[in-house]
């Protein structure tokens, strides 16, 4: 009878970026039992953002550092609905630019720590270069590399002009010979399919049952990306031309990464668009008086669905801020991915759900 | 101690949560606040496309059945509620993010106090036996 050896995962390991500990029995080498225990990087991020309502937009953005315009956007549209505020055009276009900006920059850096985490030193490190086309376009644009800073109640902080979006095209086009290369090797290089296929199933009923989102859904076939549904509008994606979320019915971490990389592409024709629709005009919107009153905002993160909920007493101050972030929701579904798996399988089945902890903890 | 009000509040609220179950809606997430001597939890769904709040207010220490058997995705969120709020949900166990003993207890709560400002640890060092 196979003896079950405990295996801790976790919250040091080399393909762990963040903290989170993962208790795995196994019984030789297959995985038998897996816990999540959470909570190591715990900031108290929500009670901090019992302050001032414009303060908290740069609070909102030091959740994570990777998603960070995704969270200040999601925050400051939850206040706007609260009072009433209706940002210009031209704003939410820039808003939409940054996030998609922030898109693709998570997505390299993911599918770059997923190859990693296979060894694949080679790929990583082109990942991590291709990415560094984009970190540069929003360093031109605002000014930094992780926190943009751009959002503000009302509208944005700085503007995208006729020069910087030339750069941002001219950035765009480089990034897209380059990343063809990529794309190429993902879906057809012997090591990346042979390594990643059938490993860390998720069937569509589970990823219901469990309330998986964004990639991680899509790749199991649940067809479900807030950009794309028309009744919850956010940002400037109601402007766009309408497009079909990537959704693979293969569920497992190969396909997670195919979602990824085909919504890379469409990030690139988002930005376009948005650039095309840009008109001369503010990019504020006048704020006045306090938030009273409760609203939620979902936006589509690089991770998945976000959810923000706020409440305003009609002080600066605000009463609550709840976050819900998307690998809060991902975690759970590690479970079942991991179940019958081999030992060597675990650090790709977990980076694939792209894990971030310090959205997660808050 | 049963509180009719509040009981019958959870029971409409439990019976809204089945039919949100019924109907195929997808639980969203939920969020406590904290309204000094009671707390609201709002449930938040998504169906057909629209988002439904469900809404219960339940006095600090009343416990209220969780709704992991209908949307087994709601386990972290109410685990969280308890650690974060105090809220007493039946079967959600604590200490998701905070450790036992180690730090705020309800630290969302308007009235919560951190037992140990100076970086002393939370439970007091036991008083020093007296020399026999």
């Amino acid at each position: 009878m196979a003896r079950t050896t405990v295996v801790p995962f976790g919250p040091q390991h080399p393909v762990l970026v963040e903290p989170i500990h993962l208790r795995f029995e196994v019984e030789e080498e297959v995985v038998k039992g897996v816990t999540p225990v959470i909570g190591y990087n715990h900031r108290g991020i929500e009670k901090l953002m019992e302050n001032d309502f414009k303060k908290n937009v740069f609070i909102s953005e030091r959740v994570c550092g990777i998603c960070s315009h995704q969270h200040s956007t999601a925050y400051s549209q939850a206040v706007e609905r609260v009072m009433g505020v209706t940002p210009p055009d031209r704003a939410l276009l820039i808003r939409t630019i940054m996030f998609e900006l922030n898109r693709i920059h998570s997505h390299l850096l993911i599918i770059g720590l997923e190859a990693d985490s296979i060894g694949y030193e080679n790929m990583f490190m082109q990942c991590w270069r291709d990415r560094e086309i984009v970190m540069r376009l929003v360093e031109m644009v605002s000014g930094n590399r992780v926190h943009y800073s751009m959002n503000q109640v009302g509208g944005v902080r700085r503007d995208i002009d006729d020069a910087k979006q030339k750069e941002i095209e001219a950035g765009l086009k480089r990034f897209e010979e380059r990343f063809a290369d990529l794309d190429n090797i993902m879906r057809h290089d012997a090591t990346w399919t042979a390594r990643l296929k059938g490993i860390g199933v998720l069937p569509r009923k589970l990823a219901l049952d469990l309330g998986a989102v964004g990639p991680v859904a899509r790749a199991s076939g649940v067809d479900y990306d807030i950009r794309s549904t028309r009744a919850h509008p956010y940002a400037a994606y109601h402007m766009l031309k309408s497009f079909k979320p990537v959704v693979r019915e293969e569920g497992d971490v190969w396909a997670r990464m195919i979602v990824r990389m085909d919504e890379l592409w469409i990030c690139l024709d988002i930005i376009r668009e948005c650039m095309g629709l840009m008109k001369d005009g503010p990019i504020t919107a006048e704020v006045k008086g306090n938030p009273n009153g409760q609203a939620w905002s979902r936006v589509e993160a690089s991770r998945g669905e976000l959810v923000y909920f706020v409440k305003g007493n009609g002080k600066p101050v605000m009463d609550r801020v709840k976050i819900r972030t998307p690998t809060f929701s991902n975690i759970p579904s590690l479970g079942p991915m991991l179940m019958g798996c081999q030992v060597a399988d675990i650090p790709p089945i977990v980076t694939a759900i792209d894990p971030c902890i310090c959205c997660t903890d808050r | 101690m049963a509180d009719e009000a509040t009981e019958g509040a959870i029971k409409a609220c439990r019976a809204e949560i089945e039919a949100m179950h019924t109907a195929g809606a997808r639980f969203v997430v939920l969020a406590g606040l904290d309204l000094i001597g009671k707390l609201e939890i709002i449930y938040l769904f998504q169906h057909e496309g629209q988002l439904k709040e469900v809404k219960l207010q339940v006095p600090y220490d009343y416990q209220f059945p969780s709704i992991t058997d209908l949307f087994p995705s709601a386990n972290f969120v109410e685990r969280e509620t308890v650690d974060l709020l105090g809220a007493k949900i039946e079967g959600a166990a604590p200490f998701l993010e905070l450790t036992e003993g180690s730090g705020i207890v309800a630290p969302l709560r308007k009235n919560a106090v951190n037992p140990r400002p100076s970086g002393k640890p939370a439970t007091p060092p036991a008083a020093p036996k007296e020399a026999m």
